[in-house]
């Protein structure tokens, strides 16, 4: 298992208007303090810790960027950019790794 | 290490163990209060892990019931996280065994962990599983131990082969796959022994229950069949009893739509009155009576005199051996029988190389075992 690094120069960029989801594909548990993944293109499980996780849970369902980020700086109470810039390379590198989807752009 | 049998709690951990195997049930004990020390709850996860509960100790800590120090939360987390970890690379080889063999057209049934934690948990985070258990029909047994050691296949190793040629398709319980660090087994009945051999085998392939990993549906067996194997798996299993059987028993019964009284009547018509009946013994023991509920008439079953003494095979360390010879009771044909008796007493060279023995080792071993028991 790992915790979330940079992600890879492959990764995709997201937007702000793109809408995102959980991958089907994505095998998942919870774990006590976080979730643990393990995506298609994963060659071990990944670690989500706590409040990461909280990201799992708001992918259950298709979300804007823009709302996820909205979201957690409300729920955290912290700025926009501060969970923005924190959020984008976690995001990208599940996104690289097929944990989730783009639904919509 | 062996599990130990469980027994009526004397001390903390034990108490612990049993409110983890009743966890989330009607009539279930409380959990034990705290403060613990952490050598206590260090005794309490390792001995979790050898019964495989400990997705019972983790949900139990998830939903406040089981109330920890941070750093008793942390190593009860530590070995959750390694025991899902595990259990996901089992669901990723799953979907690839699932791919091959429903390609080739042979059916699989999904037995044990992977398929109890989608069908009879409330969240598969709660149930560990340490290996990847399928029954396939005999008649495409070897096909799919071929299928799964091909190099253009699955790519798995076979270490121990079967005793001679054909004997698994016909009288085997399981071939073990290594599949890289995973064990693959490939089930062609519930048990081994004699009451492996009583089963309507065809009657577990006639109706199934789906469930759904990575958008690929499995089967598994219908709840009635479920419900049996969960007190064959009791029973038989493992020897002691490992509590995560008595905890998946409780689960199936409460949560599965299956009656009773008709699982009695096939295990009846199966010649395994006496497996149904320990597995209620063991429940009740594990248990008490309250929580066992409606499975107290399993352990009240009458018995028929041939069934427990055929029992009595499985209830020994040399139960490897024991079994065997106890099958001959109940193998049906002079024939078959003898093909038997010849595969035990007389392995291939091929399966005596793989197990590391000669043909007179074999038989000094299990006259050793048996003599000692």
């Amino acid at each position: 298992m790992t915790e979330p690094s940079p992600p890879t120069p492959e990764a995709e960029a997201v937007r702000g208007h793109d809408v995102l989801r959980r991958s089907a594909d994505t095998l998942w548990r919870r774990l006590l303090g976080g979730v643990l993944l393990l995506a298609p293109d994963m060659d071990e499980p990944l670690r989500l810790s706590q409040p990461a996780d909280v990201l799992w849970e708001l992918l259950a369902e298709a979300i804007p960027f823009d709302a996820l980020v909205a979201v957690l700086a409300e729920a955290h109470d912290v700025p926009a950019d501060v969970v923005r810039n924190d959020l984008t390379p976690l995001v990208e590198r599940l996104l690289a790794a097929g944990a989730i989807v783009v639904v919509r752009q | 290490m062996a599990p130990n049998d469980p027994a009526i709690p004397t001390d903390t951990v034990d108490a612990i163990l049993t409110a983890a195997v009743a966890h989330g049930l009607d009539g279930a004990p409380e959990w034990p209060s705290g403060p613990f020390d952490d050598d206590t709850i260090r005794r309490a996860v390792l001995r979790a892990r050898e019964h495989r509960l400990v997705g019972a100790l983790a949900e139990a800590a998830f939903h406040g019931a089981f109330l920890l120090s941070d750093e008793q939360l942390a190593l009860l987390a530590d070995y959750h996280a390694g025991a899902q970890s595990h259990v996901l690379e089992l669901e990723r080889a799953l979907g690839k065994v699932a791919a091959v063999f429903d390609a080739a057209g042979v059916e699989t049934r999904v037995l044990k962990g992977l398929a109890l934690a989608r069908t009879i948990y409330d969240d598969p985070s709660w149930r560990v599983a340490s290996d990847l258990d399928l029954l396939v029909p005999s008649a495409s047994f070897d096909m799919a131990v071929a299928m799964a050691t091909a190099s253009h296949g699955l790519d798995g190793t076979q270490n121990v082969v079967e005793l001679r040629p054909g004997f698994d398709a016909e009288f085997g319980k399981e071939a073990l796959i290594r599949l890289g660090d995973l064990e693959l087994d490939l089930h062609r009945t519930f048990v081994a022994g004699p009451f492996g051999h009583t089963i309507d085998l065809d009657e577990l392939f006639a109706d199934s229950t789906t469930f759904t990993v990575a958008g690929r549906t499995h089967h598994t067996l219908s709840p009635h069949f479920q419900l049996l194997h969960a007190c064959y798996n009791t029973a038989l299993g493992d020897y002691p009893v490992r509590l995560c059987a008595v905890r998946d028993l409780l689960l199936c019964h409460r949560r599965l739509d299956a009656d009773l009284g008709a699982v009695i009547e096939t295990a009846r018509r199966w010649g395994g009155l006496a497996v149904v009946q320990r597995a209620g013994e063991l429940i009740v023991d594990a248990v008490g009576p309250t929580i066992a509920g409606e499975l107290r008439r399993l352990a009240e079953l009458d018995v028929p005199r041939r069934e427990r003494w055929l029992l009595r095979a499985y209830l020994t360390p040399a139960r490897s051996y024991s079994r065997p010879l106890a099958s001959l009771a109940v193998i049906p044909g002079v024939r078959a029988r003898l093909r038997y008796l010849r595969a035990i007493a007389v392995p291939s060279r091929h399966y005596l190389r793989s197990r590391g023995w000669t043909t007179r080792t074999h038989l000094r071993r299990a006259i050793d075992r048996l003599r000692h028991d």
